[in-house]
Order: structure tokens, then sequence, then C-alpha cells
């Protein structure tokens, strides 16, 4: 008999419910489509993990391995094949003078392989001089398609690196285990191990990654490879060695992979706030077209429990069906949305099908409309039959009225210190946000009460309109107030995400354009300094360079305890020693140690703060084995994306004199003369990397511009809730003003006045709830900024004020067409047969 | 005077067409005391809907003082219903979130004049002067059937309109109200137009129009 009423009930005000149905679709929708794109990651990468990774299982490190370990011996007796791989920076250069529009020196990604290589997966090449060609000769070298744009060459032509001359031989069209080599700052040139040895440049290096890459034979069954990892993990022990398996995939990309899973999730947190604002928002107008249906229905029988497990049935069919459309609509534009990621890790991705994640998305479209509708729901069960003959004004006290929306206060609290937490894994952080959250909200919740109580006791000074305007809103009570703090929150929201948006652009490429040199070079030898200063001009400065490990602070042993020190400790770090501060630094503690410092060490703060380092703290370093002794005697701030170079540590010469080293540095030239500066350097010097600043701003700006894609993109689920919000409200409001309205008329009020009466309400309280979000959202990101991205400028944004205009525009669109339909009723609505 | 020539009004229902009024002529001098009559759906608050203003019939004219209302544009006849005729409606109609002393002021308020104190006035002359500050939801259906008539009243209106006025209330408080706004009549030359199913209050007014079958009628008293 009950599920007989459902349709009736839709029939009736099924509209009512279309924003409901609308925004839990949108929510839904939003999870749909990340979900898709992880799912669709995520099936690449398991499917493809040995391709990518080159390997079942791969053994990585910055300094060169022994090929002939014992271990490795007797795997390779078993069957298991090996390919050696090393990956690194270096300039190639053209034989004859460059055209116009080409350059004669390149900085290339260049990557050593052997003929094992690929293990899995297939080189792909075009235009190669043989056909058959699967890896480069001594003497060849395989580039990526950019390589000969930018140099003008073509296959056939030659290619100096370092001392030896290369023939071009074919243009890379596929790379299969792309993914396994780190972030690279110029196109791809693949040269063979013996091409490497006969260019020279190896040596005292420090930015080479070396991989070894294992294929066991078909016979080794998933689980024997648990018994060689470990073995392989006890010769290449961390952490100057990685072991990974196919599964567990390289590092930086899980890295990277977490990190957007957990962005796109902590959007979907804020997004969802809303979600769950609107629809509860949206129940209530419901309700309000329901209560004398609901008080008839209870005067003629029906029990409590029949009227939650009616509306129950009503909200779970919604959320079924916002489920299941969302999940189609999401998966639609997640297959929209996929060629951006596929342009991000360089691959195809596989479709996402249509019903993918169908119960993950209907579970959870159900679990958030009934957490939502809770505050309804306890409305709904409220309503007595005695209210037909006593009326429905009579509110429950306060006291009542919060505790009706406490259950789903709370549980929208508990959420997002899920979201949070999930995101920062910091409970610390996620609870001073969840904090924060709440307390904006009640404080902006009271701020709407007092306002309006204020207004209310001077509205007989006020014209007539606002005098309206603010009975009507006091009339609501807590719901006015509970409204207009959402929807300063849903602006908050917009606003903000507009606003890191400006400030990753802004601090990301703007300040390191402006103080950045023009060229660095890396790997200068001792010997050479000379000689690249003179080539390089009086801006000329360089650094000494060492690569070591943090191994004991104050007698305690770090690297045996790393599960209780910050992530970092665990990698190699470039130290440097000088007796003159770097330009740009500042010490904030402690003095300098100068000329006169003896085994004395100045510590970035920051890196102070992860290290656990004071001011007295005695460090132990190991580099190429030896071990370097010094007592913290100053702490400096630094300023680290000017582009200008910093160091975490800075030693007392006395400390490194006698460790072998190489120099980095840079200057600051004519854009005109580098090309010119790069020939003389690699000829002269071929051991030595000249990068051009330009080329980094290139792929930062690159990098910049897919995070602020997708940053933007994250953006517009909240924009069209906020939205859709705005709508909900306007539509409430024209809703319960309607009789109003009509009885205006009928007293001779113009249309005029009408139209002042809706438009101003409408328009004020987007006013002020703009000016709020905006001062909460400007405070979040200048807190985010020094907190979570470490920005030391703050950028205002225009695009907030465009933003906010537009969704002026749309309240203002939007009330004028409901007011033009409100006043188009005539009063005689009023009178008795009309009714 | 108020004037009714030749009016037709049909409705159409699902389809069908439904005609309400067929041919009414009325007129209603100043100071009359009208009681309009008729069963249930007889069309009584539809012909009150015309005589008001706030509805137009299919054909002929009504005249309020000599206006043609459907010469009339939207500010004039809003002008019209703020000062020189006023509702009382059988549900009230007393906005929900100003108070009885506001509800009063609204035809002020509208006419952009100075409005409290002479709400307070009308509201004292119906008995509600310790009410002022009610919301309706505070408020007895005879108390808000009162600010109803003092909201009616503070315009002087020259014609007043009544839909069933005492159709919510019980019969003891009915004749309180209904007491009330024949005595708005007395005195001021105002028209009184009143639509009632019951006998005894027509049978207190000057003339008793009968409507059946769409046509109007002269009942006698």
């Amino acid at each position: 008999m009950l599920l007989v009423l459902i349709p009736r009930l839709l029939k009736r005000s099924g509209r009512r419910l279309l924003l409901a149905f609308s925004s839990l679709l949108l929510g839904a929708c939003t999870l749909a489509v990340v979900l898709g794109i992880i799912g669709s990651v995520q099936t690449f990468f398991l499917e493809q993990s040995r391709v990518l990774m080159g390997g079942d299982i791969t053994i990585s490190s910055n300094g060169p391995m022994d090929s002939t370990h014992p271990v490795l011996d007797e795997l390779s007796t078993s069957g298991v094949i090996f390919s050696e791989r090393l990956d690194t920076l270096v300039v190639a250069r053209t034989q004859s003078p460059a055209t116009q529009g080409h350059v004669e020196s390149l900085l290339v990604s260049l990557k050593v392989v052997d003929d094992n290589y690929p293990l899995y997966g297939e080189l792909l090449l075009s235009n190669a001089n043989i056909p058959e060609k699967k890896t480069p000769g001594a003497r060849e070298v395989f580039v990526a398609s950019d390589v000969l744009a930018r140099m003008g060459i073509s296959v056939g032509d030659n290619l100096q690196i370092g001392n030896s001359t290369f023939e071009v031989a074919a243009v890379i069209s596929s790379e299969p285990d792309r993914v396994a080599s780190s972030f690279r700052l110029g196109p791809l040139a693949m040269i063979s191990q013996d091409g490497w040895r006969n260019t020279g440049i190896d040596g005292n290096q420090s930015r080479i990654e070396y991989a070894f890459s294992l294929k066991f034979p078909d016979n080794y069954i998933d689980s024997d490879t648990q018994s060689p990892l470990q073995t392989l993990g006890a010769a290449f022990p961390r952490p100057a060695y990685r072991v990974s398996t196919a599964e567990e995939g390289p590092g930086s990309l899980l890295r990277i992979l977490s990190s957007a899973e957990r962005f796109f999730f902590t959007m979907i947190v804020l997004a969802l706030f809303l979600v769950i604002v609107n629809i509860r928002l949206n129940l209530i107008y419901f309700l309000s077209s329901f209560q004398k249906t609901i008080a008839i229905m209870r005067s003629l029988g029906m029990r409590k429990r029949d009227l939650l497990y009616l509306f129950l049935m009503l909200l779970f069919f919604l959320s079924l069906i916002s489920g299941i459309f969302g999940t189609l609509l999401g998966n639609l534009a997640a297959n929209n949305i996929l060629p951006f990621a596929e342009s991000i890790i360089e691959a195809q991705l596989p479709p996402i099908i249509l019903y993918s994640n169908l119960l993950v998305v209907i579970v959870f479209a159900i679990f958030l409309c009934m957490f939502s509708a809770l505050g309804f729901l306890v409305r709904v069960l409220d309503i007595e039959p005695k209210m037909l003959l006593l009326g429905y004004g009579a509110e429950h006290g306060r006291a009542r009225q919060l505790l009706r929306e406490a259950p789903s206060l709370l549980l929208t609290l508990i959420g997002l210190f899920a979201g949070i937490y999930y995101l920062t894994e910091r409970a610390v952080v996620a609870l001073t946000a969840v904090s924060g959250i709440a307390a904006t909200f009640a404080l902006l919740f009271l701020l709407s009460r007092i306002g309006v109580n204020l207004g209310h006791r001077l509205r007989f000074s006020l014209p007539f309109q606002f005098r309206y305007i603010l009975n009507f809103l006091r009339h609501q009570g807590m719901l006015g107030a509970t409204t207009i703090a959402s929807l300063t929150i849903a602006l908050a929201t917009i606003f903000s995400i507009t606003l890191i948006e400006a400030n990753m652009l802004g601090n990301l490429q703007s300040e390191f354009k402006r103080d950045a040199p023009n060229i660095y070079l890396l790997d200068v030898q001792e010997d050479q300094l000379p000689g690249v200063s003179k080539i390089m001009g009086d801006s000329w400065r360089d650094f000494s360079v060492v690569r070591a490990r943090f191994t004991m602070r104050d007698g305690y042993d770090i690297q045996s305890n790393l599960a209780t020190e910050d992530g970092e400790m665990r990698r190699e770090f470039n130290i440097t020693s000088g007796i003159e501060a770097i330009e740009g630094e500042r010490v904030i503690a402690g003095v300098w140690h100068g000329t006169e410092g003896r085994g004395e060490v100045s510590v970035e703060k920051d890196y102070a703060e992860r290290a656990k380092l004071t001011l007295g703290s005695k460090v132990e370093f190991v580099t190429q084995g030896v071990t370097l002794s010094a007592t913290v005697t100053s702490i400096r701030s630094v300023t680290t994306t000017s582009g200008l170079p910093f160091f975490f540590l800075v030693f007392s010469p006395d400390v490194l004199r006698d460790i072998p080293r190489t120099s980095f540095g840079y200057a600051f030239v004519a854009e005109d003369k580098i090309p010119g500066l790069q020939n003389e350097l690699s000829t002269a010097y071929p051991n030595i990397t000249s990068i051009p600043t330009t080329q980094i701003l290139e792929v930062v700006a690159k990098v910049v511009g897919v995070l602020t894609t997708a940053v933007v993109g994250t953006v517009i689920p909240a924009l069209l809730l906020g939205l859709i919000l705005i709508l909900a409200m306007l539509g409430i409001s024209a809703q319960e003003r309607s009789n109003d309205m009509l009885v205006f008329t009928a007293f001779g009020a113009q249309t005029k006045l009408l139209f002042s009466l809706f438009l101003i309400e409408s328009v004020a309280i987007v006013l002020i709830a703009g000016f709020f979000a905006g001062i909460i959202a400007h405070v979040a990101v200048l807190e985010l900024n020094r907190i979570v991205f470490d920005f030391t400028t703050f950028y205002f944004a225009p695009s907030v004020a465009y933003v906010f205009m537009g969704i002026l525009s749309v309240t203002l669109i939007i009330a004028f067409f409901l007011a033009r339909r409100l006043t188009s009723q005539s009063p005689a609505a009023l009178l008795g047969n009309n009714k | 005077m108020l004037e009714l020539k030749n009016i037709y009004k049909s409705y159409k229902q699902g389809g069908e067409v439904i005609q309400v009024l067929s041919g009414v002529n009325i007129t209603i001098k100043d100071g009359e005391r009208v009681a309009i009559v008729g069963a249930s759906g007889s069309g009584k608050s539809t012909l009150l809907s015309i005589m008001s203003g706030m509805d137009k019939p299919d054909s002929g004219e009504v005249f309020i003082n000599g206006k043609n209302l459907s010469t009339l544009s939207d500010s004039e006849l809003s002008r019209l219903r703020n000062s020189e005729i006023a509702m009382i409606f059988q549900s009230f109609e007393l906005v929900p979130s100003f108070s009885a002393l506001e509800n009063v002021m609204l035809p002020l308020d509208i006419a952009s004049m100075s409005a409290k104190i002479e709400a307070e006035s009308a509201l004292t002359k119906v008995g509600l002067a310790s009410r002022l500050t009610h919301l309706p939801s505070m408020l007895s259906g005879g108390e808000e059937q009162r600010v109803a008539i003092a909201r009616a009243l503070v315009r002087n209106p020259k014609i007043l309109f009544a839909d069933e006025p005492t159709g919510n209330l019980d019969s003891t408080t009915g004749a309180q109200v209904l007491s009330l706004i024949v005595a708005a009549g007395v005195g001021d030359e105002r028209t009184l137009v009143i639509i009632t199913h019951d006998k005894g209050i027509a049978q207190k007014m000057d003339r008793i129009l009968e409507i059946k079958d769409g046509v109007v009628r002269e009942s006698p008293q």
C-alpha cells in the first residue's frame, strides 16, 4: 500500500525534488568521473606493469651498480634475463652550424640501454636506416622527433655526445618503459652501453640513475618472485638501492598517482559538502508542500514508522536513479577527460566501461542521500495530526530545532575529517581544518542571526521592502541562517579553488622567471673551473657539490631508524661548503661560520625542522665512504622559488676539503648568447651539462598547465552545485512568498514593487554571502600557501571577482524570471473557488 | 457606485467549458449593503473576483465609481485596489511573517504613506490593541479575521468586499466579526458586498442577490 503512494507523491510534487535529484546526480557523477579515471590508470598500470616497469623486478640506484654481483650471477644461471639501463642529462651537439630557428646544442635526456632492452613491450621506431633495427649500435643514437625538429637534423645526420660522434639511426615513436624513468627535462636520446663508454662522460657524476631490470622465465610462477625479491633486497639494501616489483611500479609515479588521488578525493569531499547542503535544503522545500498531506495521513491512522518507511523508500528510489544515471554520465565524461590524463603519462589508457563502479556509486548515492535527509526525516516524524487544527506555524523550541539538525551536521563533520585525513595523513591537520570549517559555519550562522535580528529591531526606520525582507528572514529562523551560512561556504569553496589556481601559476612561474639565472651548468670538474669562468663571464657563480647521506644526529643512527624520521632523510643530499653566505639567503639563528669556522655547518630552516636539528646539533654525513662531522652553528632562511640555487647544508670549507667533488654554477647572460655558450662548452668540456632556464621554464609551464587545468576542472562541480543552491534558495523563497505577493497585489501593490521585493532580497543575500566568502577564501589560501604549498607570495586573482559577477548575474536572471512568474498571478487565486 | 453590464465568464475544466456567469447585470449604489448568495459552486466567488477587479470577464464591463475596469492600466487598477476598494478573505490571508500591526500597515506601506499610528488606531477599533506585535500564528481565528478587517478598513475604502468572512469561524466568533463588518458600512457611505451561504447573514443586508445557473436575480428579503 505504502509503495503505491510514492508515484502519487511524485506526480504531485516531483518537480520539487528535481533540484535535490540534480544535486545528488552531480555528486554521483563527480565521484564516477574520479573513480573512472583513477580506475583506468590503475588498470593500465596493472596490465602493463611489466612493460612500464621494464621488467619483473627492477633494482635502481644513484650510483654505479655491480653487474657481476653473486646474487645476480645466480639468478642468471636460473634463466633470469638482465637488462642494464642508465638515465642522465647531457648536451648533444650537431656537427654543422644551426640553421634559422634551430639550435646547435641541445640538452637531452639520455637513456643508455643494452642489447636485451626492452625486456617487455616493444621499442617502436620510425625512419630507421635499417628496418630490423632494435637497439642502437655503438656509434648510433635513436632520438625523439623533438630532437630532430629543434636541431634541424634528420636520420643519417651526426650528433656529438661527449667525446663521441653518433649517427642518428632512427626516430623513437614509442618507448615501452617511459614511466620507469624519472622526470625528463629534455627530449629523449638513446644510445648503447658501448656508445656511453665512448662518450667519456661517465665518472664522478651524481645525476645518473642506474637500473637493472630482471625478467624471470615463464616457468617461474608469481609467488616465486618473493624469494628472489628478498634475496635482492638483502644484496642491494635500502637506502642506497631500491628494489621494486612491477606491481609496485616506479616510485615517483606511484607517488604522483597517490598525490593525484588524494587531491581529487579532497575536491570531492568539498563538492559533496555542497551536495549535502543542497539536498537538505531541497528536501525541506519538498516537505513544505507535504506537511498537510502528512498530517492528514497521520490523522487517518498512518503510523510514524509507516511514514518513515514511505519516505525512506522515496529517497532510496531517488538515490538509486541518480546513482545509475550519475555513473553513466560520469563515465561518459571521464572518457572525454581521458585524453588529458593520457597526455600526462604519455600512454594510451583503457577506455572506461559505462557501467564501471556502478555499485560503488549507487551505494555512495544512497548513503549520501540518507545522510543528508536525516534532518528532513526528523521533521517528518514531528508532524502530528493536531497541526491540522492548530496550524504548522508553531515551531519547536530552539533546542529541538538544533537536535533535528545535529545528526547530519555531526556526520558531515566526520565525513570532512575523513576526507582531509585521507589527503594529509595527519590527524592534527584534519582536526584543525574541520574545526576551522565548523567554527566558520557557526560564526556565519551567528552573524546571520544577529544581523537579521538587529535589522528586525530597526525595521520601522527602513523602507517597506527591507522591512518585509527582514521579517521574512527572521520568520524563517534557523533555516534561513543555515541557508545563508551554507551559501557562504559554497562561494568560499569556489573562490578558494580560483585563488589556489592563481597562486600556483603566480608562484611557480612569475617569481622563477623574474629572478632566475639564464643558464645553469652541472658537473664542472675542479680543474675546469677557470676555463668555464672565462667562457661564462663576470656573472658566473659556482658552488662545489658533494652528494652525501645524513647518517647520525647527536649519536642517533638515522638510517637505521628511518621509520621514525622524515621520509626525505633516506635520500642523498647535495651539500656544499663556502665562506660567504649565498645570495638571497639570511641567517636567522646562530652565527655564520665564515672564514674562521671549523667543523661547522649552516642548515636551512625547513630542513632543520624536518631533520630535527637545532643550534649545537652534532651531525654526521657519509659520502663516497668518508664520514663528515660538523656542528650546527647557524640556521638560514632561503627563497626556494626564485630560481637561484640554495643548499640545505653549507659546511665550513675544512669539512669538505679532501672530498672529491664537482661544481655547479649559474650565470646571467643575454638569451641570444646562450646557444653560442652551449656550443663552446660542449666542445671544450663535453662532460658539462648546460641547462638553459628557458628549457626548465617550458617544462615548468607544462607541469603548471596540467596542475591548473586539473584544479580548474575540480571547480566545475562546486560551481554547478553552488548555482543549484542559489536556484533552490530562490525557488523556495518564491514559493513561500507567492501567497504574500497575491495579498500585496490585492491591496494595490504594483508589479515593480513586487519585483523589487524579490530582486533586492536575492541580490542582497548573494552579495553578503559573497563578501564573507571572499574574506574566508583569501584567509584560507593565505594559510594554504604558507603551510602546504610553501609559496612566499600571495597573488590576488581578478578571476574571483569575475566568477562572483557571473554568479550574481545568474542569480539576477533566475530571480527576474521567478519574480515575473510571481507577479503574473491573479489575486483571484486567494478567493474561495480558485484555491 | 458599482455596475456590472452583461458579464459572461466561463472556465475550462478537463477539456469541458463551464459557463459560470451568463449575462450578469448588477447595479449597486453607494452605501448599499448587498449579500450574494448561492449554492456551493454556483459562481459566487467568480462574481466577486470580477466585481473587485481581481479577474476579468470574458465579455461585459465593470464600472467602479464610473471607471471602466477593463480600460484601466495596471497602475490605475492597483491604485483602485489600494484606496477605493478592500477585500476580506475567508482564510484571512494575513502575511505570516508580519505582526498584526504590520499586516494592518500593509496598504499604507504600499501607498508609501505613514502607517504606524493609523494601523494602531484601526486595530484598537477592532479590539486588538493588546495584540499589535503578535504574529498570525499566535492569534485565534477570530482575532486573525479582525486583523484582516482592520487591514481592509485602514485606508477607508469606498467599497468593501467580503468573501465568506465567517466561513472559517464558529457561530459566536462569526457573529462578532460580522457585526464589525456590518458596522464598517454604517455612517460612512461605504458599499458592502458580502458573499455568504448563510441566510441569517444575508437577511441582515439591504439586498440579496441570488446566483443560480450563471444568472443573478434579486432575491426577496
